[in-house]
């Protein structure tokens, strides 16, 4: 009873003899139960009853009578528990915008951490009409304190305008809309990232986006029309000693339209003051090989990443590359038929940091996969040799002997590689990772699909025994039941959900521009996440 | 050589190495002190969580360990749906588990520094606070509205374009 008086004193008779008394009561009651009836909630409440009474009691006679009840020792610390704001980032970001503008409204630190999220990247996507009328309501809203928290801006299928052959849809309210996005910059001043798709944009609001966005050093513009040669030159020579990523793929045509408009050396100019470019995608762009050459050959030496596919690049333009820049991570290739084995063969000797590459479709042989394999070694971790008619069994033996950390393997449509090619690989690697330590296969991303027709269903299995660690494995679907299965076992329920990682373009995309969850979107009809 | 944790209670659990490893943080610190008879004090974790941790980690212990490379941040994103959850892990955060021992655990984890677990954690949470009003989560966690009313009517109004999209 001695407990019992210390409590009376602290929390005054009244209240302390009915908490002791109802806990107890209800303690003795639950306990009390049939077995039978002991259900997980029942156990639950009668821990709930068992902590009250545990924590008033040690309270009390550590702390003695008059203590203040926040004394209590940490670990006793009764609910609320906080979670910190990067937790809560991360829970947030599993759910979506609408719910976002709703845990604002629960307390002030996850106000903080959802506005951040909301506000942060705005996505736009506009053949709806909803979403204009949301654009409008943004706007309405972005002249408060919330328009320093964005920092990203994805604008697709944006403005009026754009041809009807990409959205099929003609809206009417053109002025307007270009109107809005002409002032966009200045309301956004924060911005630090922009990302166009399939978008018609004033032609002076590249400049302005330069002008009045200080932070800016992302610019993303893929199939955007609109854009004028000396736009893109005012651009770069206004943001270019801070911009890191720059990116004109797709048909916007503004690089072809330089060149058929002798506008050409004013891209080239532009490209030259663009002195802090670490990311570079053309992919695409239609121009002869010696006007690409004179773009490559003004680029930054910190340039770490370009996506150069599917364009006429041939080995004078790599020879520039590799002269500019050695310090290169991550190459694309896909698709360049000039490329052969002497191109990869001079980009492998120039540039041994080479994380990624992608030499799909082109004519590279096991003669450049070897030169690369030599030169990058333990340094390679993605490498796409798809639809490679001259890469056999022979070059990816001698990647699985010197490339141990390859993570990433796209073998698929290579008539000349089979399975004996691919097991070959899978054991020299794990040998290989095993005498430098790691104790298993770092491959998580195989790509076999449109493979040797030899491959069989217990050649698949054999394969993911070997890769503890696999992820994504694209297999001709006749043979893939078995693998599939194992695969289940450990957790992957879809091998083939995340296909895009074998899409080189998306290595080099910075994490924000892919669609986590349900998205921090806008756009009514949200479309999947990218992985 | 089997591993000894002590819960701030003063609990005493002993491990297996493959068990303990699924914790960065206890595996950094095996990987440095070597073999150790010594029990390893975990102050910020109580018993019943740790012991709830250790299940976790027992049932895990097999699975390949999440590659850390930069891999992650680009192709992880599939994980991040909040509905896809395995049915022994959706079972684990069930069973007898208030909203105290759930926020306990996401902590737990974060410091042991078990990301499947964290995650898992942060899938559960998010799934329960879908669809909710500000007043139900609020109760749900037993958080306290520190807003001023005017306060609070600002942030409803300025996104009020965000709550119907």
């Amino acid at each position: 009873m001695e407990e019992q008086q210390h409590i009376t004193t602290v929390l005054g008779p009244i209240d302390a003899d009915l908490w002791l008394f109802t806990a107890k009561q209800s303690a003795e009651a639950l306990e009390g139960l049939p077995a039978a009836e002991q259900t997980p909630a029942v156990k639950k409440a009668l821990r709930c009853e068992k902590l009250l009474l545990e924590v008033f009691g040690t309270h009390m006679t550590a702390q003695g009578a008059g203590s203040p009840q926040n004394d209590t020792p940490a670990e006793k610390l009764p609910f609320p528990l906080q979670l910190s704001a990067e937790i809560l980032e991360q829970i947030f970001k599993l759910t979506n915008t609408a719910a976002l503008a709703t845990f604002a409204l629960v307390s002030r630190q996850w106000a903080e951490v959802a506005l951040h999220l909301l506000w942060g990247h705005p996505h736009f996507s506009l053949p709806l009409q909803s979403s204009v009328e949301k654009l409008f309501k943004f706007y309405a809203s972005a002249d408060s304190n919330n328009a320093a928290r964005v920092r990203r801006l994805t604008v697709s299928y944006g403005a009026a305008l754009v041809p009807s052959q990409l959205t099929g849809l003609a809206l009417t309210n053109s002025r307007l809309t270009h109107a809005m996005l002409r002032k966009l910059p200045r309301s956004l001043p924060a911005l630090a990232s922009v990302e166009l798709v399939s978008t018609c944009i004033p032609g002076n609001m590249l400049a302005e986006l330069a002008r009045s966005c200080p932070m800016l050093t992302e610019l993303d513009m893929h199939a955007v029309e609109g854009v004028q040669p000396q736009d893109l030159h005012d651009f770069c020579q206004l943001a270019g000693g801070r911009l890191t990523r720059l990116n004109i793929s797709g048909p916007g045509r503004v690089i072809e339209l330089a060149v058929s408009n002798q506008k050409f050396m004013s891209i080239v100019d532009g490209f030259e003051a663009c002195t802090a470019l670490r990311t570079l995608a053309l992919p695409g762009v239609r121009v002869a090989a010696h006007h690409l050459k004179r773009l490559l050959a003004v680029l930054p030496g910190c340039l770490e990443a370009i996506d150069v596919s599917n364009t006429s690049i041939n080995l004078q333009c790599i020879e520039t590359l590799v002269h500019r820049c050695n310090g290169l991570t991550a190459v694309i290739l896909t698709h360049c038929t000039e490329i052969k084995d002497d191109s990869i063969k001079l980009l492998a000797a120039e540039c041994g940091d080479l994380t990624a590459i992608a030499i799909g479709h082109t004519e590279t042989s096991d003669a450049g996969i070897r030169a690369l394999a030599q030169s990058c070694g333990a340094n390679l971790r993605r490498i796409s040799v798809n639809g490679c008619t001259h890469v056999s069994d022979l070059g990816l033996g001698v990647l699985g002997v010197l490339c141990p950390n390859i993570s990433l393997l796209d073998v698929s449509k290579c008539p000349r590689i089979n399975v004996s090619g691919v097991l070959g690989f899978l054991k020299s690697a794990t040998d290989a990772a095993a005498r430098k330590g790691n104790k298993i296969l770092p491959l998580r991303h195989l790509n076999l699909s449109v493979c040797s027709p030899t491959i069989l269903s217990t050649d698949m299995l054999n394969i993911v025994h070997m890769c503890p660690n696999l992820r994504t494995f694209l297999i001709p679907t006749t043979r893939s039941q078995k693998a599939r299965a194992e695969l289940g076992k450990r957790g992957v329920k879809d091998p083939e959900a995340t296909y895009r990682a074998f899409f080189p373009s998306v290595w080099i995309r910075p994490c924000h521009l892919m669609k986590v969850g349900g998205g921090i979107g806008l756009s009514a009809g949200e479309t999947a996440p990218l992985f | 050589m089997p591993v000894i944790l002590q819960a701030s209670d003063g609990q005493q659990f002993t491990i297996s190495k493959p068990v303990a490893e699924r914790s960065m943080l206890l595996k950094n610190m095996l990987d440095d002190v070597g073999e150790n008879e010594q029990a390893i004090p975990l102050p910020n974790v109580s018993g019943p969580i740790l012991a709830a941790v250790i299940e976790y980690c027992e049932h895990h212990k097999d699975e390949a360990m999440p590659a850390a490379d930069e891999d992650d941040k680009v192709f992880e994103a599939s994980k991040k749906k909040p509905d896809d959850i395995d049915q022994w892990d959706a079972d684990f955060m069930k069973q007898g588990k208030g909203n105290e021992e759930l926020f306990e655990i996401i902590l737990a984890a974060n410091y042991l520094d078990i990301k499947p677990l964290l995650d898992l954690g942060c899938k559960t949470v998010a799934n329960m606070i879908k669809g909710k009003t500000p007043e139900q989560i609020r109760e749900m966690f037993n958080i306290e509205n520190d807003f001023t009313p005017d306060e609070e009517e600002q942030i409803r109004r300025e996104n009020e374009w965000a709550a119907d999209a």
